[in-house]
């Protein structure tokens, strides 16, 4: 049996508003091993983002487990809490705005890089750069800011401050929705490429499932902060067993 | 410059007030009814040309060109004459429905507010034409609608009602921005069968402007392919669809992600500002690129009908994708 790198079991979590609970996440379990790539899709408000966040500590758990390479993360505090969650990053929608405007490229990355091994000086500098062209960018881009390039630029920015602390796990969050399809494909070339060169899992959550089937090796199928489906991709597409999956099939313009 | 149809563009030139240009001679024909899809990506030009049409005052300088609604130059109409017919004879609609919205107004002043500023309505029977027509563009509870928030509703529904305010004037053409983009994949669904419902029930003619490819081969029947501010192919969906033969369009259909699992290919290189001011905006990125390309300026290749490109390179003919 294979390592799981990312193990979620039966997590609920529940929203106070002003008109009463939301329960974003209900009675969620999911798997992701080594090396696996995984996708999960479902509509705005599902409760997909949550459970990223869950998964990475932006938000704490009410009930249930989660367990990122075998240690109980859910419960964590304080320094050990900081040491498990490099086996973790995620990148955005909008990278844009996970970059400080005020800081070039290369120092959000470098900040990041410090923050998770410890490197300083010039193997700090060194592997920044290093970094940059791992994900195609070239050493001009040390020193521009974020505001300064394109969207699809921003995204590999964020890739390769991610990847820079070797995380078993990489949560893409409608990491491509905002990219034109032709800059998302170089996205997910890059993604493709990335996963046969590193020791990466993927947690690939999307609205898109023809995106998601190019990509993911199993489907969880989310709706209303529930899992209503899941099994090897191709399965989902072509013979989807819930009402919700086959009509979110069937609503797939293709060309 | 004949008269041809509903709405006519003969060589339109765009540029920024500092000079930069943005639309390259765009010329596009629309007839009554037709359905016409303007697909290409961030930055190509493709909302300039829906500003350009409907005159939005003050951000665009058109250097060159005609815009012929009904045979009437636009840019010849006094000011206050374009302003009257934008919304009554060319209708819009936006990506974010909300954003044109008042948060908190409700929806049926919306559309008394919209039709008062036309023709002398009174409060009840704008209500109740508005009410009428949520029907007809089958929105459960009309009423309630009426009654609503922008706030308390969904996206989906908040498009819905800005189609349906569009359409309160009953314009002949309705210009989309992206109408589905902001949108959930079902919904995306939903709202596409509702535009096209709207040449069945009022006859009236689309301009959708969107990068979804999905989009155009569910509604088109003609499709206009943009890149660095010029249209590089023109045609019928099928045509276009099937026989893609522009390099731009074949790169653009390989990037399409399909549920087969099929990886998406990337289109090399990437978009630059220069490129509006190439013989072809396309040739940095393109793979059948050779030298006359650079000395030439791009020339329409017709196909078959009214199938044109502005180049076939690579094209072999027709074969299916």
């Amino acid at each position: 049996m294979s390592e799981l790198v990312l193990n979620v079991v039966s997590v609920s979590k529940t929203f106070s508003a002003r008109r009463g609970a939301v329960e974003a996440v209900k009675n969620v379990s999911l798997e992701v091993n080594a090396g696996e790539s995984v996708g999960l899709v479902g509509e705005s408000g599902c409760g997909k983002s949550t459970l990223a966040r869950l998964v990475t500590r932006l938000e704490r758990v009410d009930t249930g487990d989660i367990y990122l390479c075998g240690e109980r993360i859910s419960h964590l505090a304080g320094s050990s809490l900081r040491r498990a969650y490099h086996n973790v990053k995620m990148i955005f929608q909008d990278p844009r705005s996970s970059f400080d405007p005020r800081l070039t490229i290369g120092a959000s990355i470098r900040e990041a890089l410090r923050a998770s091994t410890g490197m300083t000086g010039r193997a700090l500098a060194a592997e920044s750069v290093r970094l940059l062209c791992e994900v195609g960018l070239d050493a001009g881009y040390d020193k521009v800011y974020p505001r300064q390039i394109s969207g699809g630029e921003c995204q590999r920015a964020a890739i390769a401050r991610a990847i820079g602390a070797r995380p078993r796990l990489l949560i893409c969050d409608e990491a491509t929705s905002a990219l034109d399809v032709s800059v998302q494909a170089q996205i997910m070339d890059l993604l493709r490429d990335l996963r046969q060169r590193r020791d990466m899992a993927f947690l690939f959550i999307s609205h898109d499932l023809a995106l998601v089937s190019s990509f993911c090796d199993r489907t969880y199928v989310m709706r209303g902060g529930e899992i209503v489906e899941s099994g090897p991709t191709g399965d989902i597409i072509t013979r989807p067993q819930h009402p919700y999956t086959q009509k979110l099939i069937g609503s797939i313009l293709t060309p | 410059m004949e008269h041809i149809g509903l709405l006519d563009v003969h060589h339109l030139t765009v540029e920024y007030p500092d000079g930069e240009r943005i639309l390259q001679d765009v010329s596009l024909h629309i007839h009554e009814g037709e359905i016409v899809c303007v697909i290409g990506e961030s930055g190509c030009g493709k909302s300039t040309l829906l500003n350009a049409i409907l005159q939005m005052p003050g951000q665009l300088d058109i250097v060159e060109g005609e815009i012929l609604f009904h045979g009437q130059n636009l840019r010849a109409l006094p000011r206050e004459d374009v302003r009257r017919l934008r919304g009554s004879g060319i209708g819009m609609v936006f990506q974010e429905p909300g954003a044109s919205m008042d948060p908190i107004r409700r929806i049926g002043s919306l559309f008394y507010e919209t039709m008062r500023a036309h023709s002398p309505i009174s409060r009840r029977e704008a209500l109740r034409q508005a009410e009428e027509l949520l029907r007809r563009l089958h929105l459960q509870d009309a009423r309630r609608i009426l009654d609503s928030c922008p706030v308390e509703l969904s996206g989906g529904q908040k498009q819905r009602v800005a189609i349906a305010l569009a359409m309160a004037l009953r314009p002949d053409i309705l210009l989309a921005d992206e109408p589905t983009s902001a949108l959930d994949v079902t919904v995306q669904a939903q709202i596409v069968e509702e535009l096209m419902a709207l040449r069945d029930e009022f006859g009236t003619a689309l301009l959708v402007v969107t990068h979804n490819m999905g989009v155009v081969s569910r509604m088109a029947d003609k499709v206009a392919v943009m890149y660095g501010g010029r249209i590089v192919e023109y045609g019928y969906r099928k045509d276009v669809m099937t026989a893609p033969a522009h390099p731009y369009t074949r790169a653009l259909m390989d990037a399409i992600p399909r549920p087969d699992g099929t990886p998406p290919k990337a289109v090399p290189g990437a978009r630059t500002k220069k490129e509006f001011s190439y013989p072809c905006p396309f040739l940095d990125r393109c793979p059948y690129v050779h030298t006359e390309c650079r000395t030439r300026k791009a020339e329409k290749i017709p196909i078959h009908g009214e199938h044109w490109t502005l180049c076939d390179a690579g094209f072999n003919g027709g074969a299916a994708l």
